[in-house]
């Protein structure tokens, strides 16, 4: 209702948002291509106009390298939410698990994933159901915070009110307490996504048949430095796109005014 | 039968291994129907009392009783009605879904009449805005929203906590005339507590005037002047001299704390 925007003025301020951030990329990139050309960079570092021309001449193969990857990383995330939202509510309706809850995760967290890695493909062998293992692992501390921050948020004087309705504990986190830690989830949610492809990254490069990682692993090992950066291009553009994905979902699941610190 | 009648509440907190008393054996009575003002300072455990009567605080002696029910019971049975300092809207939901919330919580949505919230909307002079959401609202209308929610569930008792604090003055006497005009037609009884003379003098039918140190009711004031009230008696020698009364019992207790420093 109070978002009425002149339609010019959004286009204007989109434009002074978007255009310095692209003119420092694009000077970046002609400098970097100027500098190979010249020679002046080592020759393990790619030219951006070769790694363009060859994601034109493979995308299909790449993307099709991808799928795996992106399988692997979407279903670790989904996992590692579903874990974070059943633990997170269970240690709010129970206060004496909280403390429980929290202190697994950390120390759960404070494994390295690397380590963790080769215990779980003992477990699991290596299959899909590993490298969904792994980022679930790398996302599920950050998600299990920002949810668990978002349920306690001291709300003094709508809890008396709770209590004023005489409103069951259920009720409580029903109607106050999860909608409250929406903004928080979605923070973390943001934070997380780009985690859920670093997950999935390295669950390839313990072993893989097929995936994006594996494309890395092989490129690096034959010195196919065009293909290597095409990988590393691919890796960052999906990371991106899931950091944005999730921002849209937020923005369709929460008005402005509810959102924690919009940064994109 | 009193609709609500406080004897002999006495609380102690204690604060670093010392026991302090914030409220010392303080009793009053409201008849049904009534409009009953609590207003003394800063620290003299009005607010505490409130939040006795609503059964959030509990007293440390002495006996509560909200139309014959202990608070406690009083309160699970929803005939408790409780308006805050601020408004205290949830501000993800919107104006109408705000004032449902107390039915959601009593009987579930299946329990919510539409046609009664948009009643109640309409009563505190909201129509239109029912599906705005309070950071689109300005404060008086966030307060009239919260008014309404804490009349929807038809409460017995109304206990209002400096509802119109934040508001400047000008607004603060639309709304202290706009809650007599909602407090008329829902015949609850009503205890407010304030720190405004005129505000106490405007509305009640009683001002219980309370002192620090320990909290306690020093005076009892009947404003016996006509309703409904209007803004224009302010003014009027009636109201002057109960603002002057009212005064003077508050100020006794200032000098006695200057006396004291």
């Amino acid at each position: 209702m109070l978002e009425m925007r002149r339609p010019g003025r959004g286009a204007g301020r989109a434009l002074i948002r978007w255009l310095p951030p692209a003119l420092v990329l694009l000077a970046a990139l002609a400098g970097w291509e100027a500098a190979a050309r010249l020679g002046w960079l080592p020759l393990t570092v790619a030219r951006p106009s070769a790694v363009l021309r060859l994601l034109a001449a493979e995308y299909a193969g790449l993307l099709a390298e991808l799928a795996p990857t992106l399988f692997a990383a979407a279903w670790g995330y989904l996992l590692a939410l579903a874990v974070a939202l059943a633990l997170g509510s269970l240690a709010y309706l129970y206060k004496s698990l909280e403390g429980t809850v929290l202190t697994v995760g950390a120390v759960f967290n404070s494994i390295p994933i690397i380590a963790i890695a080769p215990v779980l493909i003992i477990w699991l062998g290596l299959s899909l159901s590993t490298r969904v293992a792994i980022t679930a692992v790398v996302c599920f501390f950050p998600l299990l915070i920002a949810f668990v921050q978002g349920l306690n948020t001291r709300r003094a004087t709508a809890a008396e009110l709770f209590t004023v309705l005489a409103a069951t504990p259920l009720q409580r986190f029903r109607l106050l307490a999860l909608p409250g830690a929406l903004p928080y989830l979605f923070m973390g949610m943001k934070i997380t996504a780009p985690f859920a492809l670093l997950g999935a990254l390295v669950g390839e490069w313990t072993g893989a048949e097929s995936g994006l990682g594996v494309v890395m692993l092989n490129a690096m090992f034959g010195l196919q430095v065009d293909r290597l950066w095409a990988t590393v291009l691919l890796a960052c553009v999906v990371s991106t796109a899931a950091y944005a994905y999730v921002c849209l979902l937020e923005r369709l699941a929460l008005p402005a005014d509810l959102r924690e610190g919009e940064a994109v | 039968m009193a609709a609500l009648a406080i004897d002999n509440i006495s609380k102690t907190f204690d604060i670093d291994g010392r026991s302090v008393t914030a409220l010392d054996s303080v009793s009053l009575d409201l008849a049904p129907g009534e409009f009953g003002a609590l207003i003394g300072p800063s620290g003299c455990g009005k607010s505490t009392l409130l939040r006795m009567v609503a059964d959030i605080v509990s007293p440390t002696s002495g006996h509560i009783s909200v139309a014959g029910e202990a608070p406690r019971k009083a309160r699970l049975a929803h005939h408790i009605g409780f308006v805050f300092q601020d408004a205290t809207l949830l501000p993800w939901r919107t104006v109408s879904e705000n004032i449902r919330l107390p039915l959601e919580v009593v009987g579930g949505r299946r329990a919510v009449d539409p046609a009664a919230i948009q009643a109640l909307v309409e009563l505190v002079g909201l129509a239109g805005f029912e599906h705005a959401r309070p950071s689109q609202l300005s404060g008086g209308m966030q307060q009239r929203c919260a008014i309404a929610r804490a009349l929807v569930t038809s409460p017995q008792m109304l206990l209002l906590d400096e509802p119109f604090g934040a508001l400047d003055e000008i607004m603060r006497f639309r709304m202290n005339l706009e809650l007599l005009r909602i407090w008329a037609e829902s015949r609850t009884t009503a205890l407010m507590v304030t720190h405004s003379i005129e505000e106490a003098v405007l509305m009640a039918d009683r001002i219980f005037v309370m002192a620090a140190r320990p909290g306690r009711i020093v005076d009892e004031i009947k404003v016996d002047l006509p309703r409904p009230r209007r803004l224009s008696q302010i003014g009027e020698p009636d109201f002057v001299a109960l603002v002057e009364r009212a005064r003077k019992s508050l100020f006794g207790d200032m000098v006695e704390m200057l006396q004291d420093a």
